[in-house]
């Protein structure tokens, strides 16, 4: 499979092996439940003061204390996974959708049409990440779909160029030749053809662009630019509790290690796909 | 022995050696001659008539410059300091200030009427080719109201007004009434800030542009050399990174801690907190222009709806207090009634909007997204809805807040901060909700108001009251008048940054560096 600059300077994790490899998937796929069932099983409301004192310890009523206004921790981490992974996964389908359409047309039709798409990409590209989405937020306002969208936009030139990548080695191949010349129209053979295969090592790659997605996600609410308090978000909550760092330091780790452990088992479910496809 | 290092061990060195240069500063318990002061941020041009980065330039401002009175946040009235004395006449409208001998600014040029002259001159001479564009200093003397200066002799500056301002003695206190240097101006032209130039207890010895000034005790100060002999204001914007210099001895003072963590630091051994008068006053400013917001009730309803203890309890942790209307407790002009101006009662706020017929009014109310704005933004919208209001808070970065607060069209309910650069009532009236203010007819939009012409009336006949006693009680009922006829505003509390000094360094102006004024010529050390 291809890979791309960025993969090649990537940190690779540690490899799982046995029973061990199953553990990233069982904690991804606990998140995705908790922050799906987070309304049915939080104990209390994520945004209302439960009654009890502010930045009160852990105990079996509040697990994780309640935060600077009283609130539930354990609750508002619940409610905050979703937030994260709606951005996060929400983001990279997106840019995976649009990428992928641009840099598809970019590989099969080739010529001027690639070298223009490609040089729009070099020159997003240029620009960090972070610094795209804040001014994609700048001019959308704070909110957590304009997260979505900030984060998205960032990540359409990556999989642009990789599916350009990806596309351009399969039109050469005999069975794209053989669409063309019995007579298929480029449409045809973009979607019916070439798209079908680079699915697969796209999607791979997108799992592993979810972690990245997710921490720029943080790293955005972490400013300010992600979901209105008192909604709970996980960034911000890192943000908030930075300030108490020295009275209750678990306000900002909780919601801190919990980012973490998305962010590593993702990577590592991203790299299992990857290694699976001879990554 | 091998005593080679690879590249990356040295790469490791260098970047450690930085580090450690960089946060390593020479605190008065390292050498026992350099106080530490933190900075949230230093552009390094000083021109004291149009900041360009205000936290910053005020905090070395002060330290290093003086005008014709000093505000010392001890006494009540401005002290002498450039000036020795002065004489007011009859009708309160000429102020002849008596220049001290001997005086010299900081590269030795003496101090005498034409060089005090020479800095007035240029807030309010538009042809001066030192002036900056877009001074604003002439404004804050009192604009229009000041008819000229004149100096009848060597050593006597006369300033001369259209009507009585009682008020003028403490506006000579503000950071951009400083006197600078003719000689450095000459030479400086535009340039005076990146070049600075006055006579404060401390002269600018180096400055590097966010990273830290460093500041030399000034010998011909008119108060004497300072007793610490160097001030170093370094840079720390983070207050985590605060609050560990502070632990580890590396920082002596600073103003910047958040409150949530001044009970932590009063227990570390060696640091204390001086807690100083509540001089920031925060207001819920309402924009009358907004249809929901026209009737008084309404607005007097969102003051109702306000929960306070909250906001001290949740907010600021305790280290706030309670508002009057507009005065807070520590100047002249507050009374203990006031505080009934801005009670707080959910039920009497419901009552009033069902009255109203405004129960579910939406609202939205903009905050600053750093500090400790969203915090106070949580829980204000969360008592106005418990009251029946549907708030929505928006969270902007400073500047957009900035500019939409300063436009009617873009804003229904704002947060409002207003401290004290000198504890004159005037200062809390006049720039804010006289009608000729941006802030009047923008953030408020009270001058729509019928009441707003007997406002104006009430402000100008305080601020030319000369006597104190019947001054103060002007004010207090102009804070009554304002609270119970207009209600532009909701109080909603009193309170003052932190002060954490190190236990080897005394004699700290907490009250000053509480409402961030930072007067350091005092500081000596503990024993």
């Amino acid at each position: 499979m291809p890979t791309t600059r960025a993969d090649q300077h990537r940190f690779r994790l540690p490899t799982l092996t046995g029973a061990l490899r199953l553990l990233p998937w069982l904690v991804v796929g606990l998140l995705i439940f908790a922050a799906i069932a987070a309304p049915l099983i939080a104990p209390y409301d994520p945004i209302k003061n439960v009654g009890s004192p502010m930045l009160a310890p852990f105990s079996p009523g509040h697990p994780f204390g309640t935060d600077g206004f009283g609130r539930d921790q354990f609750s508002r981490i619940l409610h905050g996974l979703g937030p994260m992974m709606f951005v996060s996964v929400g983001a990279v389908a997106l840019a995976v959708a649009v990428g992928g359409a641009v840099g598809l047309i970019s590989g099969v039709m080739g010529g001027w049409l690639d070298w223009m798409i490609m040089r729009a990409v070099d020159i997003l590209m240029s620009f960090p990440l972070i610094l795209a989405a804040i001014l994609v937020l700048v001019a959308l306002g704070a909110s957590t779909f304009n997260l979505m969208l900030a984060v998205a936009i960032s990540q359409i030139p990556i999989f642009a160029r990789l599916t350009r990548a990806l596309a351009a080695g399969e039109v050469v191949r005999d069975y794209v030749m053989a669409a063309r010349a019995s007579g298929f129209g480029m449409l045809h053979v973009m979607v019916s053809e070439v798209a079908p295969n680079i699915l697969r090592p796209l999607l791979v790659q997108a799992t592993s662009v979810v972690a990245v997605a997710a921490l720029t996600a943080a790293a955005l609410s972490y400013l300010g630019m992600g979901a209105r308090p008192p909604e709970p978000d996980l960034g911000y909550m890192v943000k908030e509790g930075q300030e108490l760092i020295f009275i209750a330091p678990e306000q900002t780790i909780l919601p801190g290690l919990v980012i973490a452990i998305f962010v590593l088992a993702i990577s590592f479910c991203g790299d299992q796909l990857n290694e699976r496809e001879g990554g | 022995m091998n005593t080679s290092i690879t590249r990356r061990q040295f790469a490791a060195l260098m970047g450690g050696t930085t580090v450690a240069s960089t946060l390593s500063l020479p605190a008065f318990a390292q050498d026992g001659k350099t106080l530490v002061f933190a900075l949230p941020g230093l552009v390094g041009n000083f021109e004291p008539h149009t900041w360009v980065g205000f936290g910053d330039t005020v905090h070395v401002m002060d330290t290093v410059a003086r005008g014709l009175t000093h505000m010392d946040f001890d006494n009540p009235l401005p002290q002498p300091a450039v000036a020795e004395s002065w004489t007011i006449s009859d009708d309160g409208t000429v102020y002849d200030f008596t220049i001290r001998p001997g005086l010299t600014f900081h590269d030795d040029t003496p101090i005498d009427a034409a060089a005090v002259k020479r800095t007035f001159d240029r807030m309010f001479d538009e042809t001066d080719p030192t002036r900056p564009d877009a001074s604003f200093a002439a404004d804050n003397l009192g604009g229009a109201n000041v008819k000229g200066f004149d100096t009848p002799d060597d050593m006597t500056f006369r300033i001369m007004l259209n009507a009585p301002d009682a008020a003028i003695l403490g506006r000579l206190t503000r950071p951009d009434m400083i006197i600078i240097s003719p000689t450095a101006l000459e030479q400086h032209g535009k340039e005076i800030g990146l070049n600075f130039v006055s006579c404060g207890p401390y002269k600018i010895s180096s400055v590097t542009p966010n990273e830290r000034a460093v500041l030399e005790a000034f010998d011909n100060f008119y108060g004497g050399k300072p007793a610490i002999e160097r001030v170093v204001m370094q840079v720390i914007p983070e207050p985590v990174a605060q609050m560990t210099s502070l632990a580890s001895g590396d920082l002596d003072v600073t103003n910047l801690i958040p409150h949530s963590n001044v009970d932590r630091l009063e227990a570390m051994p060696g640091i204390r907190i001086e807690q100083s008068a509540a001089f920031i006053s925060l207001t819920l400013a309402m924009n009358v222009e907004v249809e929901a917001l026209s009737n008084i009730n309404v607005r007097r309803a969102v003051s109702l709806a306000v929960d306070r203890q909250a906001i001290i309890d949740e907010v600021f942790f305790g280290k706030a207090e309670m508002p009057g209307y507009i005065t807070p407790a520590a100047e002249q002009g507050y009374a203990p009634e006031h505080m009934e101006l801005s009670r707080s009662d959910t039920e009497a706020a419901r009552a009033l909007l069902e009255e109203a017929g405004a129960v579910g009014t939406e609202l939205t109310l903009i905050s600053e997204n750093q500090g400790f704005w969203p915090r106070l933004g949580q829980v204000v919208e969360r008592s106005l809805n418990e009251a029946g209001f549907v708030v929505t808070v928006e969270y902007l970065d400073t500047g957009t807040f900035n500019a939409q607060l300063f436009d009617k069209t873009a804003h229904e309910l704002a947060f409002v901060q207003r401290s004290a650069f000198f504890p004159d009532p005037d200062g809390r009236f006049s720039p804010l909700y006289g009608s000729s203010t941006s802030a009047a007819q923008e953030i408020t939009a009270q001058t729509s108001l019928p009441e707003q012409a007997e406002l104006d009336a009430r402000i100008a006949a305080a601020n030319a009251e000369s006597d104190p006693e019947a001054r103060g009680r002007l004010y207090v009922e102009l804070n009554t008048f304002m609270a119970e006829q207009m209600m532009p505003v909701a109080a909603l509390v009193n309170t003052f940054l932190p002060v954490a000094v190190s236990d080897d360094i005394q004699g700290v102006n907490a009250n000053a560096l509480g409402t961030y004024r930072t007067f350091l010529e005092n500081a000596a050390p503990a024993n």
